[in-house]
């Protein structure tokens, strides 16, 4: 009698919590399917109009096929890059001793303090420098690594019982064998963590892409984005289509990665 | 034979020439959607005219557009032209990146008393210009014919001065029971530009004559707070509330800018009017005025630098500006395109709501042109919102926001 009351107690917490998560998601949809008109009415959780003509107009209103290519260029080249170098550095400072290393991760983790805004104009210059200015390089290479990820991994690392790794060793395996054959296939959780993170970072970024690019050719979604708001008064419902079309793939790359994700985060799996 | 051979040198020569005269100017702005298009249409006309000229217009974000040319003033990448929201001039004018136009306005004879003198304020820096206005915007009166109606009101009659204004918006509230006015109480620069217009009405300054002192704390400035104070907390008429009343049919008058003149139709289902906003007894008639600068950049060489002025002195003609002001809804920067016949017919035909803030461009006001503005009008807006709050006396809260700006004029 109790157990059953207790159960869907449960549930019912987590409805609501399910409920508030999907919330702004909803919002957004509703919105995106409203005619301008209903602007000033009541936001809706469902969506009682279909204008699906909004996502028509919103699609055509930039050139978003060139802009989705180039942000999936982007994400997919920092993901790639973030989880390898941020791996490897993890694992260096994880587990191989160096003069200097807790100093030096300690420096890795004090970038993450630097506010963005400060390193924009000297990152730029750089860039500038190396002529990367409306290139794919500029948009992936100077986040080809992050402190963050390296981060994650360290602790990550630490955390694999060391017993596998010195069996390789005495089998004959060198560090970049032991570090790919051994380490980074007990690693899945943490990649994942590590993938998902730079994923949504990459995907949604906004300044950077922008302030590096000048040609339309170049240009990601997040620019696309701020077209609808304009300078005088944001386009709502037309933003929220594009939004709707644009949110999409990060909401399919969590849903896909789920389970390592929380796995990732807690770190479960694998402890000594 | 020999008019053959001719013939050649002279087409080479003329493609050489050609050639050693094009053009390519960039050109950064943030006009985004129709009016990017109108935009981009002009260019393409001006290009046709002008074979050897290519104009590569570039659109960045308007949030971005400043963060993007000081990286690139910064960087020594600066395009050849562009333009800006008149905000951010003193910054630009200071960065010493851009290039004086006194030179070029002498030489083309464009007559600057033509110009309407609120945004021909902006670009001026130690006696030189570096600027020009391209476009505008001003605030007006927008109020809700159907609730005006409720409230036996006459729905054609907008009130005219402040009296009017706080009759009008009681006998709302009594028979309706919506709100008479809607303010702009979230503060930031939102809030200030629209308390500037009472401030203006009663005859009070925000900044003093030269800039270097806030004067928003005279007994006009405490007047006109005195007076938004009482909308709020005494006649209990404007709430202190989210933005958006209005445009839900809420409250029955609401100040907000010309371009809602292209946005209110189509989002609101009530009848619309518009008028110039009502002013102090005894006061003079202002509004706050926004819009675009265009300007160039000093990096240019002598040729490139001249055919951007050419095209700007193209684009600034009234004929182009009436084309410009039609297509996109701004508002004239020049007398010219305000009393232009086809303008004016516009106008009265397909956007009869813009009549009144096309006529307020004449006492349109510029905010001061100081560099440290935008955290002025937050130090501002902070004190307007702690008195509407009732928990400042308007004198006192206008008195601690001066001696907070004093500093920042320094």
């Amino acid at each position: 009698m109790l157990k059953p009351l207790k159960g869907l107690l449960t549930h019912l917490l987590l409805a609501g919590g399910a409920f508030l998560s999907a919330m702004p998601f909803l919002w957004m949809l509703t919105t995106a399917l409203k005619p301008e008109i209903a602007l000033y009415q009541p936001p809706l959780l469902f969506p009682v109009h279909l204008e699906w003509e909004n996502f028509v107009k919103a699609w055509q209103a930039a050139p978003f096929p060139r802009f989705f290519l180039n942000s999936a260029v982007m994400t997919v080249g920092i993901v790639l890059a973030q989880t390898l170098f941020s791996a490897m550095a993890g694992y260096a400072f994880a587990r191989m001793r160096f003069a200097g290393r807790d100093l030096l991760f300690f420096g890795v983790l004090g970038t993450m303090m630097i506010p963005f805004p400060v390193t924009l104009i000297p990152s730029f210059l750089v860039v500038n420098a190396l002529g990367w200015i409306d290139t794919y390089n500029a948009l992936i290479i100077p986040r080809a690594v992050s402190a963050f990820a390296i981060f994650l991994f360290r602790q990550f690392f630490l955390s694999l019982p060391r017993e596998l790794e010195e069996a390789a060793l005495i089998d004959g395996a060198g560090r970049l064998t032991i570090f790919f054959r051994i380490v980074l296939p007990l690693s899945t959780p943490v990649m994942a963590a590590s993938a998902i993170f730079s994923f949504l970072f990459a995907w949604n970024d906004f300044l950077w892409p922008l302030i590096v690019t000048n040609s339309t050719e170049m240009r990601t979604v997040q620019v696309g984005l701020a077209m609808f708001q304009g300078q005088y008064g944001v386009f709502w419902t037309l933003l929220s289509a594009a939004a709707t079309i644009v949110t999409l793939p990060a909401v399919l790359a969590f849903l896909a990665a789920q389970r390592q994700f929380i796995a990732g985060i807690t770190s479960t799996g694998l402890k000594e | 034979m020999k008019a053959h051979w001719l013939k050649t040198i002279v087409t080479t020569a003329v493609v050489l020439l050609g050639l050693s005269t094009a053009q390519k100017l960039t050109f950064w702005h943030y006009w985004d959607g129709a009016n990017g298009q109108v935009l981009q249409g002009l260019i393409e006309r001006y290009q046709k005219e002008h074979p050897g000229v290519t104009i590569e217009a570039v659109f960045v974000p308007g949030g971005e557009l400043l963060t993007k040319l000081q990286t690139a003033i910064t960087a020594r990448q600066t395009p050849t032209m562009a333009i800006s929201d008149l905000v951010a001039m003193p910054l630009l004018t200071r960065s010493g990146a851009l290039a004086p136009l006194d030179d070029y306005i002498r030489q083309s004879n464009l007559n600057l008393t033509d110009y309407f003198p609120g945004p021909l304020v902006y670009g001026l820096y130690q006696g030189k210009r570096y600027s020009l206005p391209v476009s505008a915007s001003n605030l007006g009166l927008f109020w809700n014919k159907n609730l005006f109606r409720a409230a036996g009101l006459d729905p054609n009659r907008p009130p005219r001065n402040w009296d009017e204004l706080l009759r009008f918006a009681k006998q709302v509230k009594e028979k309706t029971g919506k709100w008479g006015l809607e303010l702009f109480t979230q503060g930031g620069e939102g809030t200030t530009w629209q308390t500037q217009v009472y401030f203006w009405g009663a005859g009070a300054e925000f900044l003093n004559a030269n800039n270097t002192a806030p004067a928003f704390n005279s007994p006009q400035g405490v007047r006109a707070l005195q007076f938004l104070v009482d909308l709020v907390q005494k006649e209990k008429v404007a709430p202190v509330a989210p933005w958006g009343l209005f445009g839900r049919g809420e409250a029955a008058m609401v100040m907000d800018g010309s371009w809602m003149t292209q946005f209110f139709p189509q989002q609101v289902s009530f009848e619309l009017g518009a008028a110039p906003f009502p002013f102090a007894p005894g006061g003079r008639p202002a509004t706050n005025m926004g819009g675009e600068q265009i300007f160039i950049f000093q990096s240019a060489d002598a040729a490139t630098a001249k055919a951007a002025w050419d095209f700007i002195n193209w684009f600034s003609s009234t004929p182009v500006q009436v084309e410009w002001d039609r297509g996109t809804g701004f508002l004239p920067v020049r007398r010219s395109v305000a009393n232009d016949p086809a303008y004016r017919a516009w106008v009265s035909n397909a956007r009869p709501l813009m009549r009144p803030f096309v006529d307020s461009m004449a006492f349109a006001k510029p905010r001061p042109p100081v560099a440290r503005y935008p955290q002025i009008s937050d130090i501002f807006a902070k004190y307007v919102q702690e008195a509407l709050l009732g928990r400042l006396s308007p004198k006192e809260a206008l008195e601690r926001a001066a001696q907070e700006v004093a500093p920042l004029l320094r």
